[in-house]
């Protein structure tokens, strides 16, 4: 039944929306990650991207998260020779994580997610009224 | 008695079926509102007078058995819409705001059918004499 499909369909976009917030709460639990060792590498920002999924046995075309990749642009550095890991020039490589940009992102997940669960109500409405004709 | 012979119930219960089966299409597009290159997608609306054209209703006479019949093609038939929104950086055409206000309109039509369908039911009711139910 298409209706059922409709359901099944929402919940697969309200999931994947749902591991992108995650990864945006990760990137801002992150923003002041630096290095674990002088010299090494901040924490990276990671970016999810989305892919149409064919289910073949109900004939619908499903969303699911593609892969979660890493932002590859340049770290910020600062100069703070007292830092533990800082290195020898007294520089600290900070994340490339700009929080302006995280919520942008965390309210367009948002924003996706409320329009999911509005057709999720709305299939289920339909839904529901046929079966108030059984009462008729 | 089978209430899908009746005509009347027949498309009442047709009509439903598409709607049904928009109100996927709209969910595919919801969902995939930020995959890459994804263009929305939506159902052929039904109309009377191509539908006469095909033959959907007019159908060719068989008068012998080696005739072949005519017409009544497919029910509905999916199509890549061209949004009128500029698409995104990621080659993303869905419009959230457009499809919300399909799918509420779909919700809207959908139950016009339960309610002409309920009262039809009420009508056959009482010709066989219950009154309401």
């Amino acid at each position: 039944m298409d209706l059922v499909k409709a359901l099944a369909v929402s919940a697969s976009g309200m999931s994947s929306q749902g591991v992108r917030l995650r990864v945006v709460a990760e990137n801002l639990a992150n923003a002041n990650s630096t290095a674990e060792v002088p010299g090494g590498e901040p924490y990276r920002r990671k970016l999810v991207s989305f892919r149409t999924v064919l289910d073949r046995e109900a004939g619908v075309e499903t969303v699911s998260v593609d892969r979660v990749g890493r932002d590859q642009s340049a770290f910020e550095t600062r100069f703070d020779p007292g830092h533990p890991v800082a290195d020898a020039d007294g520089y600290v490589q900070l994340p490339n994580v700009k929080p302006m940009v995280e919520l942008v992102d965390l309210r367009e997940a948002q924003r996706t997610y409320e329009a999911n669960l509005n057709a999720l109500t709305a299939a289920r409405t339909m839904l529901m009224r046929t079966i108030d004709l059984l009462r008729g | 008695m089978d209430l899908g012979k009746l005509k009347l119930f027949a498309s009442i219960t047709g009509r439903m079926e598409w709607l049904g089966d928009r109100q996927r299409v709209l969910a595919q597009n919801i969902a995939n509102a930020n995959t890459p290159d994804y263009a929305p997608k939506d159902l052929v609306e039904p109309d009377f007078a191509s539908h006469l054209r095909s033959g959907g209703m007019l159908r060719m006479r068989v008068t012998d058995p080696s005739h072949e019949v005519g017409g009544g093609g497919a029910a509905v038939r999916q199509e890549t819409v061209k949004s009128p929104f500029a698409a995104t950086i990621s080659g993303n055409s869905v419009d959230l705001e457009s499809e919300l206000r399909k799918v509420s309109e779909t919700g809207v039509r959908y139950q016009t059918m339960v309610n002409l369908y309920q009262k039809h039911i009420a009508l056959l009711k009482t010709a066989i004499g219950r009154p309401g139910g």
